[in-house]
């Protein structure tokens, strides 16, 4: 049961740029989904993640994960269930090189060092950066290489909640197709995702549900090619 | 930690140069008082200014929490210092004096008032008018002397002012950075861990950003030695009467202090 319930949910940055109003909404189910955030830019779909991330705390009015007060989760309880990959690569990747930053989100874990290194070796290949980028720091690599090493970082841990914040700007189309397989996988293997992203195509191929954030507000998609039309995406 | 916010206070629209010297002005005359009643008047006045220059607290939160320490920790040091007047606690040789007292309230209190008083320019002025003004001033001394680099101080104070806000920022992000990838730092050593594993990536990150700020200087053809314009209009406005009428009753405040002393004797 992956459920984030909003009520009256507002929030604005320093108490001066508003960003949502008033929000009562269920996100979520069940079963494992995959969630769609869409909409323009400076809508608050960064803003709406962080909050689900419990990175963002100072808004009013309550949200609740699993019928649970999100202020009210113990930080490492919390943790192990949900991660978020951050919308710039170069915020999230800090160590040397990309090898050691997939190898830092496991630094607490359980594990023997070989178990971190085949575990960290083989995201990484899943998520198809070639060997010989494994040894670069994040500043030496491509945009889209970069952003490949940071959803890595995330994934490397196995948690049952991925916010990911637009995994699919920058990237090439063979990546994105095998963002598409990543995502499918994920989701059999009994994990929820909530994304956001500007491609369309993406979106209404991967989705099981899609919701619009524009002016304030968080509501269900009926139809996402409609938006597009519309310009909203 | 000394941002800027954006509004529309009289404090905001208020002249640079005369924010920047009256700042200064005052910064001097708190040192020509050892009382701490004046020290109060101050402090009531700038609690007061910031609550009319749309103080964001939420953002100033942290920092708040920061100087309270550091208020703590001259409140201490000094509290033991003194061997003038009556002894109120004595332990062994640590004793606490009404003078040691007195002053140690007086220190810690006009730490409290530069820090606020600084904040208060630096929170309603942008980094660029700042560093501006302080050229200007600059400028006379910078002919007098051209060796002594006054030149660049101009650009150099800018770039401090302009970039420890980034700097707190980048020390946020990699926190939440840490927190988004599921890291949790609940033990003591964990924490220490996680601050000195900070050093490196803050280092690079600033390295970066020197080396691409240096090539959009280089891009725009900048040149420390040039004499510099400013788009904005600096005129005398309303907003300025008001803002002296603040700064003047605090300088009257210690001058009025001090005559009061002369009388005394
Ligand atoms: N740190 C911040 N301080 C102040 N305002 C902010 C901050 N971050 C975002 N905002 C404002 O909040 C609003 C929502 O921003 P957010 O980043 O959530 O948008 P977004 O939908 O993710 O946009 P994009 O598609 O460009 O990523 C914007 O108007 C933005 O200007
Ligand atoms: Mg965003």
């Amino acid at each position: 049961m992956v459920i984030y319930s909003f009520k009256n949910f507002s929030y604005a940055y320093y108490g001066v740029t508003k960003v949502f109003e008033n929000l009562n909404l269920r996100i979520g189910s069940n079963n494992p989904q995959i969630v769609a955030f869409v909409g323009p830019s400076g809508s608050g779909k960064t803003t709406l993640l962080s909050v689900m991330a419990k990175l963002v705390e100072d808004y009013s009015g309550e949200v609740l994960f699993e019928e649970k007060n999100l202020k009210d989760w113990k930080e490492l309880e919390f943790r192990k269930k949900v991660l978020m990959l951050l919308q710039s690569p170069e915020k999230q990747l800090f160590e040397e090189n990309i090898l050691a930053d997939v190898l830092y989100t496991l630094k607490y874990d359980n594990l023997t060092v070989e178990e971190k290194m085949l575990k960290a070796q083989r995201v990484l290949e899943l998520v198809g950066l070639p060997k010989d980028r494994w040894d670069k720091p994040y500043y030496r690599l491509s945009g889209g290489e970069a952003r490949k090493a940071a959803l890595a970082a995330v994934l490397v841990k196995d948690s049952e909640v991925l916010l990911l914040d637009e995994p699919t700007s920058g990237i090439d189309s063979e990546t994105r197709q095998e963002l598409y397989r990543i995502f499918k996988n994920l989701k059999r293997a009994g994990k929820s995702i909530f994304f956001s992203s500007h491609d369309v195509y993406f979106v209404k191929a991967v989705s099981d549900e899609v919701f619009f954030v524009d002016n304030g507000l968080v509501k269900p998609a009926e139809n996402v090619e409609k938006a597009r039309y519309w310009g909203v995406v | 930690m000394f941002n800027y916010w954006e509004a529309d206070t009289v404090f905001h629209r208020a002249n640079p140069i005369v924010k920047v010297l009256l700042t200064f002005l005052l910064l001097i005359s708190m040192f020509f008082t050892k009382k701490v009643e004046v020290m109060v008047v101050f402090f009531a006045t700038f609690i007061m200014m910031f609550w009319l220059a749309d103080t964001p607290w939420a953002k100033v939160k942290g920092f708040a929490r920061m100087i309270f320490w550091l208020v703590l920790i001259t409140f201490l040091l000094n509290l033991f210092y003194s061997e003038e007047g009556k002894i109120l606690w004595q332990f062994w040789k640590l004793k606490i004096t009404e003078k040691g007292l007195y002053d140690s309230i007086y220190f810690s209190l006009r730490f409290v008032n530069l820090i606020l008083l600084v904040q208060l320019l630096l929170g309603t002025t942008q980094p660029i008018d700042v560093a501006t003004v302080v050229g200007r001033v600059f400028k006379p001394l910078a002919r007098l002397f051209p060796s002594a680099g006054f030149a660049e101080m101009e650009i150099m104070l800018l770039l401090a002012l302009r970039f420890l806000p980034i700097f707190q920022n980048e020390i946020e992000w990699l926190i939440k950075s840490k927190r988004a990838r599921g890291i949790v730092e609940d033990t003591f050593t964990k924490k220490v861990d996680g601050i000195v594993g900070m050093v490196v990536p803050l280092l690079i990150s600033a390295f970066k950003r020197a080396e691409e700020l240096a090539v959009a200087l280089e891009l725009r053809g900048f040149d420390p030695f040039k004499e510099r314009t400013s788009y904005v209009k600096w005129e005398f406005s309303m907003a300025d009467v008001v803002v002296i009428l603040f700064y003047l009753i605090l300088i009257f405040a210690v001058i009025i202090q001090k005559k009061m002393i002369v009388w005394d004797i």
